[in-house]
């Protein structure tokens, strides 16, 4: 594409380069997120006060959102850093706007997902009361 | 009920569950094909051009969170053993309890990064599939 757009040298090995940058952002954000995930202090079993303990998957998707958070403002950073044209000074925002779109498919993935999987939701329960 | 009844509803179940991912996947092709298209990155004959370039953009905004997502699954099988172990050695209720709570949770993590990658790889493949007729169209001229 970018050949036949006639784009410089420099801007055609920016968006070869992009996908190989994604990635290590990728690792940064995951790595950042990881260390969101954490209980309440304490033992549910001998703390008095230590009220209900949470829903492990709550705990996760917390992570989760974080590491979705980081990834929107590392994306905009690559974006502009890496897809920016000269002649077309607003291109990179609608690229932006392309990876937006593929982080809001991986959410509603995960989120479809545990609706299918998780007992807590209508379908997996019909299961249970169908047997 | 039985069993029959529990094979029936959960084959629905699962075939109903493959729904809302393909509308997921086409919106977000289309989509990311329009927003590639409006970046006005043409050819020499004027032609709009940006748009395949916006789906793979869109393949690697998926892929912004994905080593999060792979790690969440390995936690699957570490909560599935530990429920065996826990049941082999004839541990008390309260520890079953927690460790049907943490399975429960690890089968969901799993079927996440499944659904995670089929949606990638359909993603790709789509890109795969141009390449490929660009490929095709350069030999034969």
């Amino acid at each position: 594409m970018a050949n036949h757009a006639g784009l410089d040298f420099e801007t055609k090995s920016g968006f070869i380069l992009f996908p190989l940058m994604v990635h290590c952002l990728d690792l940064i954000v995951s790595t950042i997120a990881v260390f969101f995930v954490q209980t309440k202090p304490g033992h549910p079993l001998t703390d008095r006060n230590y009220g209900e303990p949470e829903d492990p998957l709550a705990v996760l998707k917390r992570g989760y959102y974080v590491s979705l958070l980081l990834a929107m403002v590392g994306l905009l950073i690559i974006c502009r850093w890496f897809l920016y044209i000269d002649s077309l000074p607003s291109a990179y925002l609608y690229f932006y706007m392309c990876s937006l779109v593929g982080v809001v498919v991986s959410f509603l993935f995960v989120a479809i997902t545990q609706y299918y999987t998780d007992y807590n939701f209508p379908p997996v329960q019909s299961i249970a009361a169908s047997s | 009920m039985g069993h029959a009844t529990n094979i029936i509803t959960g084959m629905s179940v699962g075939l109903e569950s493959t729904g809302l991912p393909i509308i997921v996947i086409s919106f977000g092709i289309i989509t990311s094909y329009y927003l590639g298209e409006a970046t006005g990155i043409k050819d020499s004959h004027g032609a709009s051009i940006g748009g395949l370039y916006g789906t793979a953009i869109a393949t690697m905004g998926m892929f912004a969170s994905g080593v999060y997502v792979l790690s969440m699954s390995g936690f699957g099988p570490i909560a599935d053993n530990a429920g065996g172990i826990v049941e082999m050695s004839e541990q008390a209720a309260s520890v079953r309890d927690i460790t049907d709570r943490l399975d429960a949770v690890g089968n969901v993590t799993k079927a996440n990064t499944k659904g995670y990658s089929v949606g990638s790889a359909s993603l790709a493949c789509f890109l795969l599939f141009s390449a490929y007729l660009d490929e095709v169209e350069m030999m034969t001229g």
